[in-house]
């Protein structure tokens, strides 16, 4: 643990506990308490921001996961986590983050580890090959390596520890042709080409999802989907094109949306059919207006605008359990359905986040 | 005490902090790392482990045996045992946790951090550096700063009690 080798070395975390095993105890304490025990004392404040910290708890299998949101209010976009205080009786609430430095709109978004990366989008009208990273273990930006070629509204997957991201440029020059999709290993830091056929090079993508290790990405008119294991291209089939609307998430390899009644309803890659999710319909609005998914630790996650009044929205959030029934089916049960945010009108959520830490 | 082979189970004697012995088999001491290597490269039978009070050692042996008898049908009754075990006052559970660790009893090492982490977990600033007997080496400023950083993180109740 060569991080805390720069703490003060003479005040142990834990008197006669070596720091190594004083550090597997605080690695399992959840999360939420950390605020409280980085009071103890400045080696405790340290341990608790380490990478050290995240490290062990991620080798533990100790790390829980987290709600991150990103929301547009009045053509700004701010930052924000779900925090549930143990202590208290209070419910879940949205706490404000540092905002991003630079405001591209229509990036493409991906988490990996205990990153968030914001891919690519316009600033000023004009497409950029920006990689912004929001660091959720210490609450930073910072700006990554660039992408080969500029983007806006471009698809982002994650598989096996890479982000693939596709489209969201005009292939009018050699360079955006060769480079129309591109892969990002966070290990080494750089991009590389990912060679594709001219077939598949549409411009804009309207959603992503990775199913398995293949990532789709849809387009106006029809997607691309790009098997990682394989190496191959194909195209979406026809009821996914059709049926896919907003923010999608996968859940036991299931891609839920919201249908045009409002209600959700996931696709089962394998059958190629869509399902209604039952079971919530009591428990849930009908989302005419959208809603955004995210798998949650293997939950489904939804969040909306609900409607409060004249000047203000709720940020609304539910937590459902998803499972298959033995006919086939799909039925969910709310966990929770909470107002995590009370916005102004207008406001708007981008993009929600999950991310293990 | 002499270790015999003889178609017996081989003896190994640990002797405490307060040079108290403890006669036990050999396979069973086996599940520390740092014991096997010991008897396995020194041919010890007897090995004197001062920094560790008798009690604590009682303790571990008394795991070390449970945790041989388990099977596949006694695993609830083993996870009460468990339960139990650490079931004891903070000080004495760091003691135990500083001896497997110095042991290199793995099994048993997790279970103890996850038990003094579950003891912290709720305890307000001031319990949590009377536990430890832990001075604070902050400000007054600089700890009202912090609190004001999270003030979400310290609405509700926290246990200050120390046990």
């Amino acid at each position: 643990m060569a991080d805390l080798g720069t703490a003060d070395p003479q005040s142990q975390l834990i008197p006669n506990l070596p720091d190594d095993v004083a550090l597997q105890c605080l690695a399992r304490v959840p999360r939420s308490h950390h605020p409280i025990l980085s009071l103890v004392s400045k080696s405790w404040r340290y341990t608790l921001s380490s990478t050290a910290l995240y490290s062990t708890r991620s080798i533990l299998r100790t790390t829980e996961t987290f709600l991150y949101l990103n929301l547009r209010i009045n053509s700004t976009f701010h930052w924000y986590t779900l925090f549930q205080n143990p202590n208290s009786q209070k419910s879940r609430k949205l706490f404000p983050l540092s905002s991003i430095p630079c405001k591209p709109i229509g990036s493409a978004y991906a988490v990996l580890g205990p990153k968030i990366y914001v891919i690519g989008g316009s600033i000023g009208e004009i497409p950029s090959n920006n990689l912004w990273v929001f660091d959720c273990r210490f609450n930073c930006w910072e700006m990554g390596p660039r992408m080969r070629i500029g983007r806006e509204f471009a698809a982002a997957g994650v598989v096996n520890g890479k982000i693939y991201v596709m489209g969201g440029c005009v292939v009018d020059n050699w360079a955006r042709s060769m480079n129309w999709a591109e892969v990002f290993d966070p290990l080494t830091g750089l991009w590389a080409a990912l060679p594709s056929p001219i077939e598949v090079r549409n411009k804009w993508m309207h959603a992503s999802a990775v199913v398995g290790d293949r990532v789709y990405a849809m387009a106006d008119r029809g997607g691309v989907v790009y098997d990682v294991g394989g190496g191959e291209w194909g195209s979406v089939t026809k009821r996914l094109d059709l049926g896919w609307r907003g923010r999608a998430a996968v859940v036991g390899g299931v891609l839920y949306c919201y249908d045009y009644l409002g209600k959700i309803r996931g696709y089962d890659v394998k059958e190629d059919v869509w399902k209604e999710l039952k079971g919530v319909e009591k428990g849930l609005p009908r989302f005419l207006c959208g809603a955004t998914m995210v798998n949650f630790d293997e939950r489904l996650c939804v969040a909306w605008e609900g409607k409060r009044n004249g000047k203000e929205v709720d940020i609304m959030c539910a937590e459902i359990e998803v499972w298959k029934d033995k006919d086939g089916g799909l039925s969910g049960n709310i966990l929770w359905s909470d107002v995590i945010l009370v916005v102004p009108n207008g406001a708007s959520i981008v993009h929600c986040f999950a991310v293990d830490l | 005490m002499a270790s015999s082979t003889t178609g017996e189970k081989k003896i190994l004697t640990l002797k405490g902090g307060d040079n108290e012995e403890f006669i036990l088999e050999e396979s069973l001491v086996l599940q520390s790392e740092l014991l096997k290597n010991m008897v396995k490269e020194e041919r010890v039978s007897s090995i004197p482990l001062p920094s560790i009070k008798s009690k604590t050692l009682v303790k571990i042996i008394e795991y070390l045996k449970k945790h041989a008898e388990l099977t596949p049908s006694n695993k609830e009754e083993f996870k009460n045992f468990e339960k139990e075990f650490v079931n004891v006052v903070l000080e004495e559970l760091l003691d135990i946790t500083v001896a497997v660790n110095y042991l290199k009893i793995n099994g048993l090492l997790e279970f103890c951090c996850q038990a003094v982490a579950d003891r912290i977990k709720d305890k307000s600033v001031e319990a949590v550096r009377k536990i430890f007997r832990i001075e604070s080496d902050f400000t007054p400023e600089e700890e009202s700063e912090f609190r004001k950083e999270t003030p979400e993180a310290f609405e509700g109740d926290l246990d200050d009690t120390t046990n």
